[in-house]
């Protein structure tokens, strides 16, 4: 328990930091416990929220927020997540996995293409 | 919106893609119960990057998306009887307080070569998720 709880923590700072993602609570479910994917998903929303929201409250004060873009792609967003959550009580969950697989090498090549373009920035942002 | 993409894009073009963007995250969040994140970053790095936006508000920005769409995805789940929360209390704290320190850390850090790191961690975690 105590090895979850610090796995929980380091995963919840890599969160806030955006290393990773949200899906890291997911990997560590699914390749360290016996949880079923579909259980891994609803317990990686729920730790998301909760790292998350700890985490926006920091960027608030600290970054600049599109308010009226976030606004519009959060309302569209739910209307989507309304579709893929029915989606996913229907899918079997050895398929998800593998939909859940192919979703992580897709963002972790993208994330990794990404960060060669940042390191050509002159000022490293 | 203070973003020059409405004067380069067209505003019309600007919503609609914001609107595409904001669907797909939010399908691939309801569907996987992860990675609308990414669409949200990729999505706001083509359309508010100009002078005040840097690569750290970007991801602030699609932090502030993703958590509405959660939240929805997230009662949905519970009420499909997908949301196991027996255990879930002792990881409440860490949870909030790693999410703290993350959001303190994301001011102070590049983090370029962890990200990296994770970055490969992630494709290797997605191959040993579809092969097992």
């Amino acid at each position: 328990m105590l090895f979850t709880v610090l796995i929980t923590f380091i995963l919840a700072a890599l969160s806030g930091i955006g290393v990773g993602g949200g899906g890291l609570f997911v990997i560590y479910l699914s390749i360290f416990t016996d949880t079923p994917q579909l259980t891994a998903q609803g317990m990686n929303l729920l730790f998301f929220l909760l790292s998350s929201g700890a985490s926006v409250t920091v960027h608030l004060r600290n970054r600049t927020i599109c308010a009226s873009a976030v606004l519009v792609m959060a309302l569209f967003g739910i209307v989507g997540a309304l579709v893929g959550t029915s989606l996913s009580a229907r899918v079997p969950q050895h398929l998800l996995r593998q939909i859940f697989g192919g979703m992580l090498i897709v963002s972790g090549m993208l994330s990794l293409m990404k960060k060669e373009e940042a390191s050509k920035e002159p000022n490293g942002k | 919106m203070k973003v020059s993409a409405w004067r380069r894009y067209g505003k019309s073009k600007v919503a609609l893609s914001l609107m595409g963007a904001g669907l797909l995250a939010g399908f691939a969040n309801g569907l996987l119960g992860a990675g609308g994140g990414i669409i949200a970053v990729f999505a706001f790095a083509h359309f508010l990057r100009g002078e005040e936006y840097e690569r750290r508000d970007l991801y602030a920005n699609a932090l502030c998306v993703m958590l509405p769409i959660s939240a929805v995805s997230c009662i949905r789940y519970s009420l499909h009887g997908h949301l196991v929360t027996e255990g879930f209390g002792a990881l409440v704290l860490p949870a909030i307080a790693g999410g703290v320190l993350g959001g303190l850390l994301l001011g102070k850090l590049g983090a370029s070569i962890l990200k990296k790191l994770f970055g490969i961690l992630v494709v290797l975690s997605g191959v040993l998720l579809i092969i097992r």
